[in-house]
């Protein structure tokens, strides 16, 4: 076990290395000067002499990446944002709270509510509750989120007044955004959770379980649930990998200073380091959300966890 | 089990409560802003977001009075050298920072030095002119500093933001976090900050001026400009920054709430590239000049809340023509001068816009309009970063842009400097204006004094620049703010970076 989990670890260098790769020559491909966009559109040219010279953006293309690997590797420094001229690392720090706690409430939002409801559907397939369900988890996926987002200040905020309309700052400011972000996993977690148990309760060993005589909420919950449950981890696993990436819409229509805005603050911006610094740190998070995701396996699953002895 | 139910009421009406407003006495402001600050370090940066919340926190050695004249405020008073190069500036005793340091002239030294460090390139268009080797520190309160030329427009430039004065003691301290932890003069002093959301700060009690009313003032960002006017409307604000235009009416509607239109000094514009044909024939540049109905932009793009441009710049900048008559809109008289320059059956041209709504509906309002008389305008859309990395090449042709020259201060010269001078062309000169008698004028208009002299070199610069046409101008933007009708006392005409300091409630 120990050792499948060094080997993985180990694993992510050569993952970190090319997506540092790919993002660098993105940047550098990409059209714009930053120091035209930091200075300002109208700044002299002795100034951006000045700037470029200071980043060492004169310098080649391999240069510059072998200097970012050189420093991030040696010194453990991915660089300071050219806009605050604060190392990324704790631009990172200052947001990355935020898009745990936005991500962690929607996850779990959507896990509460989509594993009971995807069950019922599955168990009771075909009933009126199940069509509604399927219906409701089909606008769940088709409705974009800064839509549903709208409709939701709209109603709760602007109409009702319960909850506020931006910031996250107290609980009651983090239902919205949440529910918000919320609403696509849900709708997924849903509908994979249903499929899934559809699946197994057809199985030999589920009539078996009934054919003994086991109670009906036993068979459901621990028989048929246990053994479907390996599909849906990967979903909640994928989905929260891509959440803890910033929810970049949901954020911008409620405010909330999480990385998302940070990333797209500073893809405009130009701010290089910041966006190199944020899209490594995304890698790094689904990968060892897919790690966690790997040994969650092992837990649910006996069979699995027999194979890493 | 009904005690249980009672505390969950209870609780309920708890939660219900700390977000509604207080109905005690009132002296928290909250404003949203529709920037954050990227910094509240003031000499690393020149964007407006983060200016307008380090206004609120820092001093300048001058202030502007509402009729935009230069008045003391961390200098009690000054004198000038006879060749207008050479300022000695006498502190005000007693200003403390916020850290509790009093300023003195070292802080002065120590700030305006690092205005002019690698580190500010990015108000180094403001601070070259001060002449890096010329500093003498007479005594703690006395200080000198030349700038490299003369320069008229000096001590208005320096109500700017870029010339903030720090603690040396903080700055030294705070490193590298400096800008997230600023020390200033100003009457409120730094709480918090959570970046992207808000900044917190709260009344300074050692503050050297007028006591001001407010205890706390929260500075929000809300980007979202829908969103900026639903926190008005649900009361979690006091006071927003330019609400959208689709939404003024509805403000406008609601009682509790004014609405204050400012005139702006915005001028959005549509540039020639000079340099090619046929933008190089001023009978083209007439022709499409008049071919504009500039009340129609204004009315479509702004849903009125803006004004038909008139002239290069505004009222707002100093020495303005004001009443300057609208241009007309002659769509025959277009044709014509289109056919005397020889282009009777219209040309195709390619216009270039950022992708922001408003420079693109512009361009396609513009797009109709040269239909009318001949002209087949494509309209190609840039990234704003690739869009001003485009326009250095001088392959472009026609662009949209907006100009507010108020930074740092609303004068011609700043105005007229970046953008026609020849010394700029190819950076912020786009329509790339080489013209001897303009850069005459803007160079003997810098070194002048304020005065009746300097007026009449500018107005005529004024006019010469209409004369040569290498701007069309479109429409002036109105300054916008909403606020709930019992928020008084703040000043939001005389400048972009609003100062809400001086806001009390009734």
């Amino acid at each position: 076990m120990f050792r499948y989990i060094l080997k993985r670890l180990l694993a992510l260098i050569p993952v970190l290395i090319g997506v540092s790769f790919f993002i660098f020559s993105l940047l550098a491909l990409t059209p714009g000067d930053p120091a035209n966009i930091v200075l300002g559109a109208d700044a002299d040219e002795a100034a951006i002499k000045i700037f470029r010279t200071e980043q060492g953006l004169d310098d080649p293309f391999l240069v510059r990446y072998a200097r970012f690997v050189y420093r991030a590797v040696a010194h453990g420094d991915i660089g300071r944002s050219y806009a605050t001229h604060r190392p990324v690392a704790a631009e990172i720090v200052t947001v990355f709270p935020t898009t745990v706690k936005l991500a962690s409430l929607a996850v779990l939002t959507a896990v509460v509510i989509g594993i009971p409801f995807g069950i019922i559907s599955a168990v009771k397939q075909y009933s009126v509750l199940d069509s509604v369900t399927m219906i409701l988890a089909m606008v769940g996926v088709s409705m974009p989120n800064f839509w549903i987002g709208v409709l939701l200040i709209l109603f709760f905020s602007v109409h009702l007044g319960w909850f506020p309309s931006s910031g996250f700052d107290t609980l009651s400011a983090m239902i919205l955004p949440s529910v918000t972000l919320a609403s696509n996993t849900l709708a997924i977690i849903t509908r994979m959770t249903r499929s899934s148990m559809l699946e197994v309760i057809k199985s030999d060993y589920i009539r078996t379980a009934r054919a003994k005589g086991q109670r009906e909420s036993v068979v459901i919950w621990k028989h048929a649930l246990g053994n479907a449950l390996i599909p849906i981890i990967t979903v909640v696993g994928i989905q929260f990998g891509h959440l803890l990436g910033g929810a970049i819409l949901t954020e911008s229509i409620f405010s909330v200073p999480g990385l998302g805005r940070l990333m797209v603050d500073g893809i405009k911006s130009r701010d290089y380091p910041v966006v190199q610094g944020g899209v490594l740190y995304i890698a790094l998070m689904f990968a060892l959300i897919n790690l966690l995701v790997d040994l969650l396996y092992a837990w649910v699953d006996p069979r699995i966890r027999m194979r890493y002895r | 089990m009904t005690k249980k139910i009672l505390l969950l009421l209870l609780s309920c009406c708890f939660l219900a409560a700390s977000h509604l407003p207080s109905l005690a006495a009132q002296d928290v402001l909250t404003v949203a802003c529709v920037y954050d600050a990227k910094t509240l370090d003031p000499h690393i940066t020149n964007d407006t977001g983060s200016h307008l919340m380090m206004r609120q926190i820092y001093e300048k050695l001058v202030d502007f009075d509402e009729n935009l004249n230069v008045v003391p405020n961390l200098a009690e008073s000054w004198e000038i050298s006879e060749d207008g190069k050479t300022y000695t500036f006498h502190l005000r005793r007693g200003v403390k920072f916020h850290n509790g340091e009093e300023m003195k002239a070292s802080d002065v030294f120590f700030s305006f030095k690092r205005m002019l460090s690698p580190e500010a390139a990015a108000i180094h268009a403001y601070s070259k002119v001060i002449d890096p080797d010329s500093f003498k520190i007479i005594d703690d309160y006395t200080i000198v500093m030349s700038t490299k030329e003369p320069l008229g427009a000096f001590l208005a430039s320096m109500n700017h933001g870029f010339a903030s004065i720090v603690s040396e003691k903080a700055v030294t301290e705070a490193g590298q976090d400096y800008g997230v932890n600023p020390v200033g003069t100003g009457a409120f002093k730094f709480v918090s900050w959570a970046k992207g959301d808000r900044l917190t700060l709260e009344r300074f009690d050692e503050y050297h001026g007028v006591k001001p009313a407010l205890s706390k003032m929260i500075l929000r960002a809300v980007t979202e400009s829908t969103s900026r006017t639903i926190e008005l409307e649900s009361g979690a604000v006091d006071i927003v920054q330019d609400p959208p235009g689709s939404d003024v009416n509805r403000l406008e509607g609601n009682s509790g709430l004014k609405v204050m239109r400012m005139p702006g000094q915005l001028v959005y514009h549509m540039g020639f590239n000079l340099d090619k044909a046929p933008y190089d024939n001023i009978k083209v540049r007439q022709a499409m000049n008049i071919a504009v109905n500039r009340p129609g932009m204004a009315k479509v793009v702004y849903r009125g809340n803006a004004t038909p441009a008139t002239g290069p710049w505004t009222e707002a900048v100093k020495y303005a023509v004001t009443d300057a008559p609208q241009i007309a809109y002659d769509i025959e008289r277009a044709k014509q001068l289109l056919k005397e320059a020889g282009y009777e059956n219209g040309f195709k041209a390619v216009i270039w816009v950022p992708d922001r709504k408003e420079q693109g509906d512009m361009a396609t309002i513009l797009q109709s309009e040269y239909k009318k008389i001949g002209i087949d305008m494509e309209i190609k859309v840039y990234e704003w970063g690739a869009y001003i990395e485009a326009l250095k090449d001088p392959e472009h042709e026609l662009y949209i842009m907006g100009w507010s020259g108020g930074a740092p201060a609303p004068d011609p010269y700043f105005f007229a400097g970046p953008k026609f001078h020849s010394s700029v062309v190819g950076s912020s000169n786009r329509c790339r204006l080489n013209d001897k008698t303009v850069d005459s004028l803007i160079d003997r208009g810098a070194a002048m004094k304020d005065g009746p002299e300097r007026e009449k070199i500018y107005k005529e610069l004024y006019v010469k620049i209409e004369e040569l046409l290498p701007w069309i101008v479109l429409v002036n933007p109105d300054q916008i703010f909403a606020a709930k009708k019992s928020v008084e006392g703040v000043d939001y005409g005389s400048s972009s970076i609003t100062y809400y300091g001086n806001a009390y409630f009734k």
